[in-house]
């Protein structure tokens, strides 16, 4: 769990296993009803957004 | 940074990770705002795909193959996805000039990228296919709403 140094509002960051990839997701308590434990199965709306390191061609 | 054709894309960003990327347009008003958490995870991607919010020039996303497997095939990854991109004003050219040999079939989206400025996603008929390249990305999922959790042979959720 973090801590958003704003508003210090708790929120979870979470490794999401998706097949063989680990997608690293966040959300707070209120989203998630809870807080999640190791091994929970997730399903939800989420929002991917990515940053471009380097486009090899 | 500044972006081809005017305005310019300016990051804050906190020591945990926490980013958040505005749009500056050319007359210097801000056009949209991107939360961003930099995990330092980098992921490899087969970019088969690229559009524009019709709406919001700086703002857009790719289509492609998550960690593709194998070097001549892109759509041989984990799986297809579709993700906004925090730079996308400032790379948008260099996607769109790498080129690579076609492969046939099509890509479809698994996943869908959401800007907080619109409802349902993010509209299609912006979409050009490019000739697949490879890219490296950091990836960020924001979890918008939550359907369904629970733990495996429990009943708790």
């Amino acid at each position: 769990m973090l801590i958003n140094a704003v508003t210090e509002s708790p929120y979870w960051w979470l490794q999401v296993r998706v097949r063989e990839v680990t997608v690293h997701t966040f959300a707070d308590r209120a989203t998630l009803g809870g807080d999640p434990r190791e091994g929970q199965i997730l399903t939800g709306t989420f929002w991917l957004v990515g940053k471009v390191v380097d486009l090899g061609g | 940074m500044p972006v081809p054709g005017g305005g310019a894309l300016v990051r804050f960003e906190l020591p945990q990770g926490p980013q958040v990327w505005a749009q500056i347009d050319p007359a210097g008003e801000i056009a949209g705002i991107t939360p961003f958490f930099a995990t330092g995870a980098p992921y490899g991607i087969a970019i088969t795909g690229i559009g524009e919010d019709p709406e919001e020039p700086l703002d857009g996303w790719i289509d492609g193959w998550l960690e593709p497997r194998e070097g001549d095939e892109p759509y041989s990854g984990a799986f297809p996805l579709r993700t906004s991109l925090v730079d996308f004003a400032v790379v948008r050219n260099r996607i769109t000039n790498v080129s690579h040999p076609r492969p046939s079939g099509n890509c479809r989206a698994g996943l869908r990228g959401r800007t907080l400025r619109k409802r349902g996603g993010v509209p299609d008929r912006s979409r050009r296919d490019l000739p697949p390249s490879r890219g490296i990305l950091r990836l960020s999922g924001a979890c918008q709403h939550r359907r369904h959790a629970r733990v495996p042979g429990t009943d708790r959720a």
